[in-house]
């Protein structure tokens, strides 16, 4: 690995301050996949060199997570994984969430990562990540994956660049409709997480709403309702230790056995967390049997735009809303 | 025993296209290796075939052979104290790191070093300019003919150093047209993968083989399957990557630090490239973190660390990054296999056509020969015609990877005849049970020395309940769930069986203590711990008053390699030898000093014992003590060390195969394509078991990389851009421990080899065979369609469901 400096954040007005200092400073967090990234050298005209790692880890109360009836969940954005995934709070109140937080990677990995770094990480395509591929996304003028290798590549949203999401804790965050806590040079706000993402179609070089000095500092979690159903599928390659071919995380509000509202996200099937308006659209009002769950996501999926090889995603993706949808039932 | 006629055999290398002497030479080295010279020299009756070693019909008892022996090195091993090679630092080195291009094909025009040179804490950089040019592969290339092949390298006071330094290296490059695909490169105007090849057909054909009337074979069938597969890249993956930590004595004599499966070949090898004498070049490889193959023979990076800590007077060490092995070191070749196979109504087979393609990279020579050799001995039949290709690419470089070709073609062979079970509405176990040859090796038409498939198929099914397991084809399957099915296989490997000639010494010490002296590599799978436990037994020594010697190229001679699934076989071989050659010695030594026939003697738990007369002892070390030489009609005492020495040509006259059986329960969930394997048994006809505990324990880890085969790894190349995009193991996918499948049985068909030590043959190889054909075959069953592509990935499972 190339050298680069290192810088310990005492507070997240520090760490701001130095980002704002430093154009070729990256915040750092776990680093599993950062570090990498820099491993490889992954540069380009629109990708930099970064020179400065900026460690949040050393943040005081960055990490740590608490939670009441009335507020909900509050999550600090440097909390390791393997915290969230057994808290006893969590896997009581938020079931769903627990096991999103269980699924990525491997049990090592969530001790170092975290849930920010889960929620910020760099999308999934090989071409970006090849340091021998300038792409679209890195200032070339190419993308590799249309007429290239595209098993893994975005079924729906892609435009220029077909990159996935790879966040396992997004969607299931996103069902519930949480809220990232920003913080930057003017001060905090808070967005909701459905604000925060930005396709290729938007912007192919931004992944966020964030700029370069601001962090994500927290992600608050409204309060569990009552007869809300909730269901977490992923489909990997090998169980473990892996991205997913697809992911879907539903939050199914349900009266008198007829949904009333509902989100559902997937992951893994588009360049950021996509929703499923149509699913949620046709479910409306209904009970849900297996004849229902079939036309919503056959009808989600009239959307999807496969490439050369990933049509197999658009039937699993199916597969997973199908089951999503029945296990609320 | 009935023996066809020798000319009937036809088993035949294609000519070399337009050979360099380094090819011949190459050629030659390579049949020596692996004993080819001199199984051709006793076929053509210029040399006597060698006597089988070991007792064919010795005791069924043993004291030591058969206990389950923990690894003689297992507290060093597991407290953290046994030195690998990538744990040598010797003081003041340096660390190496190589550029490498970016095309699959191109042309340096120009390269300038001296930003790199100017960058505080590079000691030194080399380029292709700077290293030996052996034939048979750059070491740094000038015409870079595979993505990832390297140009120049640097050596610097860290690795950072070392990695920021390549970046200002400053290399124009010209693009050349590249070739990726076997067939590809064999058509006329492809493109050659290299200036200085007239064509990329190393033989054309690389091998064929004929027997009988394969038409009227075909013309008696009353079925004929068509069938296609195609397997994938693969990398070793050892977890312990490539290093050379190379040194540079003041004599002039250079060491090497590697992880290797045989010292000597890749210290011959090195001493060759750098014009050495072998004397003044040593190789040492203590422990090693897996080599499956990979490690046998000199590659690049050892040249690398030589060239450049001989240029910085300093030790340099050379530790390949992941991707840096992904893209420099050896990989098993993606075969396309177009195969047909002709059944009676009964299910007998009656002719096999076979037609292969494999890519063997810019410096490959491999030969597939192996690719279909299962099937053309493991079922009767008259009729074969077989012919196997393969081409230079631009790709990887092929190397052998655990049990190389054999998979791939058991593969194709037997989901073919799992096709022809279902066709003919047969039961699996049956077709292959009707068919199998159990005397004669068909190839050969030498007799096999042991072979217990038979037994293999009946325990093994016995075991796995497949009786009751296989539900029938005539079933109707509902893939709206997960759905189970079971598959088997049977093979007749090459693997564990042929030999290679080799040498070994045994000392007894004056205190009646031994050593082994081996040179043989210590993969990790304890064979050290094997090859004492055949001393002991054959020694009459206590195990704990032995020692045996770590693979160093100064203190052993070739004991040979430690791959083919050769360790216990043919390196057991040599050490009982030698141990018999000292035991030999030192009874004559008893037989002088108590006065009885040597015949008589014997050792028992570390005594010399008259077997007519028990009462009647000597210790081991007065028999030592009691040796005498005669010097001009003098007898004079001599009471050095005893050294028994070992010098064997492989044994001949009989066919030494392995043989086994696997059956594999899945459940595939048809949503998601996603596969579980939920119990395996896998039986084994691999001779005498010497150490049950380690060859357990290999074949469940033969099991866990046959199931990686079969679902996960693949090596996966950009075709625009000829370059492979999942050279990380993120994206080139190992199972996790976690997938292991909750049920493994392993049976031992224990045979007792004719050539074998003990009975004993291979078994490292044939461990992992099973399980691409049978999971394949249990997919089959399980959704009702033949996969005819690995790995069977949900990419590949939900497209076949989809376009059924």
């Amino acid at each position: 690995m190339r050298s680069v400096k290192y810088y310990a954040a005492t507070s997240w007005g520090d760490a701001v301050a130095t980002l704002a200092k430093y154009p070729l400073a990256k915040p750092l967090a776990g680093g599993s996949d950062l570090l990498g990234w820099i491993k490889d050298d992954l540069v380009g005209p629109k990708e930099p060199r970064w020179e400065i790692l900026v460690d949040l880890r050393t943040i005081e109360g960055a990490s740590g997570y608490r939670y009441s009836q009335g507020d909900g969940l509050r999550i600090g954005a440097l909390t390791p994984l393997s915290t969230l995934e057994t808290a006893k709070e969590i896997v009581e109140n938020y079931p769903m969430l627990a096991k999103a937080f269980a699924a990525p990677a491997s049990p090592n990995i969530r001790n170092v990562g975290t849930l920010g770094g889960n929620i910020n990480q760099r999308p999934r395509c090989w071409y970006l990540r090849g340091p021998e591929f300038s792409c679209y996304k890195k200032g070339g003028d190419f993308c590799f994956a249309v007429t290239g290798m595209n098993q893994y590549h975005a079924i729906l949203d892609g435009e220029l660049c077909y990159i996935v999401h790879p966040s396992d804790t997004a969607p299931a965050l996103l069902a519930f409709d949480a809220k990232a806590k920003i913080v930057g040079p003017r001060g905090e706000k808070t967005v909701p997480l459905s604000e925060y993402f930005i396709g290729p179609r938007v912007d192919v070089t931004r992944e966020t709403i964030l700029a370069h000095d601001e962090l994500m500092t927290e992600i608050q979690v409204p309060a569990p309702q009552p007869g809300v159903k909730t269901a977490y599928f992923k489909a990997t390659n090998r169980e473990t230790y892996d991205f997913a071919i697809v992911n879907v995380a539903s939050w199914l509000k349900i009266k008198d056995n007829l949904v009333e509202d509902s989100r559902i996200y997937l992951s893994g099937v588009a360049p950021t967390p996509y929703r499923a308006t149509i699913v949620e659209q046709t479910i409306k009002g209904k009970r849900i049997d297996e004849a229902l769950a079939r036309q919503a996501a056959d009808q989600q999926m009239v959307r999807a735009r496969p490439m050369s090889d990933n049509a197999y995603k658009v039937d699993i993706a199916k597969a997973l809303i199908r089951r999503a949808l029945l296990e609320a039932n | 025993m009935a023996r066809k006629k020798q000319t009937e055999i036809r088993w035949e290398f294609g000519k070399l296209v337009d050979p360099s002497p380094e090819q011949l030479q190459h050629e030659a080295a390579s049949r020596h290796l692996y004993g080819h010279d001199i199984i051709d020299a006793v076929k053509e009756g210029r040399m006597a075939p060698a006597p089988p070693v070991g007792p064919s019909t010795g005791p069924t008892t043993y004291r030591v052979i058969g206990q389950g022996m923990a690894d003689i090195h297992a507290v060093e091993l597991v407290t953290g104290r046994a030195k690998y090679s990538t744990d040598r630092y010797p003081s003041g080195t340096l660390y190496a790191a190589v550029l490498r291009s970016p095309y699959p094909h191109a042309r340096v025009r120009s390269i300038d070093v001296s930003e790199a040179l100017k960058l505080e804490g590079v000691m030194g950089v080399i380029t292709f300019n700077d290293v030996p040019k052996p034939a048979t592969r750059a070491v740094l290339a000038e015409e870079p003919s595979f993505a990832g092949e390297g140009v120049a390298a640097v050596a610097a006071i860290n690795p950072g150093v070392a990695d920021d330094a390549l970046r200002l290296i400053k290399v124009e490059y010209e693009q050349l047209p590249f070739v990726l695909d076997a067939r590809e490169a064999l058509r006329p105007g492809a493109p050659l993968v290299r200036s200085g090849l007239r064509t990329n057909a190393n033989r054309d054909p690389q091998f064929s083989y004929r027997r009988g009337d394969v038409n009227a074979g075909f013309s008696q069938a009353d079925l004929v399957i068509e069938w296609k597969t195609q397997t994938q890249w693969e990398q070793h993956v050892a977890m312990e990557p490539h290093v050379a930590v190379a040194q540079w004595d003041r004599d002039d004599k250079l060491t090497i630090y590697t992880s290797s499966q045989y010292v000597h070949s890749m210290r011959d090898g090195i001493a060759n490239v750098l014009g050495m004498p072998q004397s003044k070049v040593r190789v040492i490889s203590e422990f090693m973190g897996g080599g499956w193959g990979d490690k046998t023979g000199w590659l690049p990076y050892h040249i690398v660390a030589a060239v450049l800590a001989k240029k910085t007077g300093r030790p340099v060490r050379y530790e390949l990054t992941r991707k840096d092995v992904f893209l420099e070191a050896g990989h098993n070749y993606p075969k396309y296999h177009e195969l047909r196979l002709g059944f009676k109504r009964d299910g007998t087979l009656v002719a096999g056509w076979s037609r292969s393609w494999i890519p063997s990279g810019a410096w490959g020579a491999r030969a597939n020969t192996d690719d279909v050799e299962s099937a053309l001995r493991l079922y009767k039949c008259e009729n074969w015609d077989v012919e196997g290709y393969a081409a230079a690419t631009n790709t990887f470089v092929a190397g052998p990877l655990r049990s190389v070709g054999e998979p791939a073609g058991q593969y194709a062979i037997e989901t073919a005849m799992n096709i022809a079970a279902e066709k003919l509405n047969m039961d699996p176990v049956e077709i292959r049970l009707k068919n199998i040859e159990e005397r004669v090796d068909q190839v050969t038409n030498l007799p096999y020395s042991s072979c217990g498939i038979r037994e293999c198929i009946v325990q093994g099914a016995a075991a796995f309940d497949w009786k009751n397991k296989w539900k029938g084809w005539q079933r109707q399957r509902d893939l709206t769930k997960p759905v189970r099915g079971v598959g088997m296989m049977a093979f007749a490997a090459a693997k564990g069986g042929k030999s290679a000639p080799m040498t070994a010494q045994c000392i007894i010490d004056r205190d009646g203590s031994a050593r082994v002296i081996c040179g043989a590599g210590n993969i990790g799978s304890g064979q050290r711990t094997t090859f004492l436990m055949i001393a002991s037994e054959t020694l009459g020594i206590p195990l704990e008053r032995m020692t045996i010697t770590m693979p160093d190229t100064e203190y052993t001679t070739d004991t040979g390699v430690i791959a083919g699934s050769r360790g216990t076989k043919s390196v057991g071989s040599a050490v009982q030898a030698a141990v018999l050659d000292a035991k030999q010695k030192l009874l004559q030594n008893a037989a002088g000093r108590m006065r009885v026939p040597v015949d008589d003697l014997d050792v028992v738990d570390g005594v010399i014992i008259q077997k007519s007369n028990p009462t009647n002892r000597l210790t081991i070390a007065e028999a030592v003590a009691s040796g005498t030489v005669v010097v001009d009609q003098q007898t004079f005492a001599v009471s050095t060390a005893i050294v028994g020495n070992a010098s064997l040509p492989p044994p001949s006259g009989y066919s030494q195969k392995t043989f086994g059986a696997g059956f594999y329960e899945v459940e595939v969930d048809p949503g998601t394509g996603e596969v579980r394997v939920l119990s395996v048994v896998q039986a084994h006809d691999s001779g005498k078991i010497i150490n049950p505990l380690a060859a357990e324990n290999q074949v469940h880890g033969g099991i866990l990389h046959g199931m990686n085969k079969a679902l996960t790894e693949e090596l996966i190349f950009d075709p625009a851009t000829g370059v492979p995009v999942n050279t990380n193991l993120d994206d080139y996918k190992l199972h996790m421990i976690n997938k292991t499948p909750p049920n493994i049985k392993v049976i031992f068909v224990e045979t007792n080899d004719v050539l074998g030590p003990f009975g004993a043959k291979g078994l490292g190889e044939p461990a992992n065979m099973p399980g691409l054909a049978a999971i394949a075959n249990a997919i089959h069953d399980a959704i009702g369609i033949p996969m005819n592509q690995s790995p069977f990935t949900p990419y590949r499972i939900v497209k076949a469901i989809r376009s059924a």
